[in-house]
């Protein structure tokens, strides 16, 4: 009996420190937490103060906005237009360019582990970059306008594209493909109808959401001079017309909020 | 004979009005495409042409000019700062709005819509035009950059915070429900510890996309390293321009590393 007692106590004790240690590292880690951001606050100067100060100079900007210059919206058509054409053909080129690419940097497509690797950090290289600072480069390359957009775009997604659809291939289903083999398929048939099949509907999903992201990217990079919404933006914001620049926002928002929805329903149409 | 018939019942052969359907689909497609290169100034021609321009560009970035490195430090960290706290203030706006939006959390249909409103708004304008406006409100530097970051984010999380609601297992709810706990109860005893580990997920993954978009936010004055980049591309320095792009590439892989251990570290 006092043996049974026993045991269930030290169980019990145990539990308790257990239960103690667990909540002594949890409080340091929040502390830890904390502390972290204590820090990062007070290096980018976050203050209440200078939001309820900032607060009359936000309003203003607001007020000068408001109501949007809705007659303006005709002359937005265009660039609207220029927006889903930078996007459409930024992530086209994406896809042409990644098709190589994403069986050069799958596992069980590549034709060498060193291929892969090289493959692999290229695409790491070509995602890490945004969009704009690759917009800001090609736009001093090549000059203003549209093009240097959809370069961009394009090689940005492709090393967001080529890198899912290789993940993609990596986890397929190998019957098919072994099958194949022992029918004495070549390379090039194993990828067309053992491979191609079993990705497609994921690579369609990837390619509609890239659109998706490509839609956005694309009306910002007007901003540093490569065309579509973004331009008329900021062209009509330093021109301190600023009811015009209500009305390029209210198109943007009009434009994003279309893409997802019709991004949104395909995807569903497909899965 | 028959097998014919039979094939045909299992997969009916499309009919001509299908096969229109489909050759005036990718005729379109193929319109628009055409248009949509011309109006662009897009073709081959071009494309081969510009290839030389931007291969000059890219030799006169090697090789990297290390002196760029000096003060790059502190821009460096801010861009982190400026990632971090646009993350911790995404989370502040996204989640009161995103349980406002969740389908089961039986809010008004008038305060359901105007929070799915709010945050469509907020993540339909990008960090970057955000940013100027939060920089005519209260200056230069990293703070208005993490309120952007903070705004678009938001609007963001919030929906994907709402559609995490939305796929919680409802007994928890009921059970607390039956036993007369309130709303604010409910949501906090049996829906955020459901939710919890999604949300961490989700943020830290955000904060990852944080760290890439902040290192653009400097082009428009809103801190970070970006400033540093556009002022080297600006002064035509790119050997400077290529050794910041270095760090970027560092910063951008090291914080997805961590991110992507931690991230695996709570989901266990």
């Amino acid at each position: 009996m006092t043996s049974l007692e026993a045991t269930i106590g030290q169980a019990l004790d145990r539990e308790a420190a257990w239960r103690h240690r667990r909540i002594a590292v949890r409080t340091l880690i929040t502390a830890l937490c904390l502390f972290v951001l204590w820090l990062a606050a007070v290096r980018i100067n976050f203050s209440f103060t200078s939001v309820v100060l900032g607060a009359p100079g936000m309003a203003d900007v607001f007020g000068r906005m408001f109501p949007p210059d809705f007659s303006y919206i005709s002359r937005l058509i265009a660039p609207t237009i220029e927006t889903v054409q930078i996007a459409v053909w930024g992530t086209l080129l994406a896809v042409v360019a990644s098709a190589p690419l994403c069986l050069l940097a799958a596992r069980n497509t590549t034709p060498h582990p060193l291929v892969y690797s090289v493959v692999r950090v290229f695409l790491n290289l070509l995602r890490s970059i945004n969009e704009l600072i690759y917009a800001l480069l090609l736009v001093s390359a090549v000059g203003l306008g549209p093009y240097p957009g959809v370069l961009a775009i394009a090689l940005h997604a492709t090393g967001m594209l080529a890198k899912f659809v290789a993940e993609e291939i990596e986890h397929v289903n190998r019957g098919p493909i072994e099958a194949l083999q022992a029918a004495g398929a070549g390379r090039m048939q194993i990828i067309l109808m053992g491979i191609l099949p079993q990705v497609l509907p994921s690579v369609v999903g990837y390619i509609l959401y890239r659109f998706d992201v490509s839609i956005r990217s694309a009306t910002v990079l007007g901003l540093v001079g490569a065309g579509g919404l973004g331009f008329s933006l900021i062209t009509t914001m330093k021109m301190f017309k600023y009811h015009e620049t209500a009305a390029s926002i209210f198109m943007i928002i009009v434009l994003i909020l279309m893409a997802d929805w019709i991004s949104g329903r395909l995807q569903k149409k497909i899965l | 004979m028959s097998r014919v018939t039979d094939y045909a019942a299992v997969q009916p052969a499309p009919t001509l009005a299908d096969r229109a359907k489909f050759l005036a689909f990718l005729l379109i497609a193929a319109a628009f495409l055409g248009w949509s290169a011309n109006a662009l100034e897009l073709s081959p021609g071009e494309l081969i042409h510009s290839m030389p321009v931007i291969g000059r560009y890219l030799a006169r970035m090697f090789p990297p000019d290390w002196s760029a490195l000096q003060g790059l430090w502190d821009p460096t960290v801010d861009t982190i700062c400026i990632a971090l706290w646009g993350t911790v203030i995404a989370s502040i706006i996204g989640l009161p709005l995103g349980i406002l939006a969740a389908k089961n959390m039986n809010s008004p249909a008038v305060v359901r819509l105007t929070s799915l409103t709010i945050l469509n708004v907020l993540r339909s304008i990008s960090e970057l035009i955000w940013a100027i406006f939060f920089v005519a409100a209260v200056g230069l530097g990293p703070f208005p950059g993490a309120l952007a970051l903070g705004v678009n984010f938001g609007g963001i999380l919030g929906r994907l915070y709402a559609e995490a609601i939305e796929n919680v297992d409802q007994k928890p709810l009921e059970a607390l429900r039956a036993t007369g706990a309130n709303h604010l109860q409910t949501i906090m005893f049996a829906v955020l510890p459901q939710v919890l580990p999604q949300i961490v997920s989700y943020n830290l993954y955000w904060f990852e996309v944080g760290v890439r978009s902040a290192t653009v936010l400097g082009m428009i004055g809103a801190g970070g390293i970006g400033f540093e980049l556009v002022t080297t591309i600006r002064l035509y320095d790119f050997r400077q321009t290529s050794a910041i792009l270095i760090v970027i590439l560092l910063l951008v892989t090291v914080i997805d590393r961590v991110s992507a251990i931690l991230r695996r570290a709570i989901v266990k």
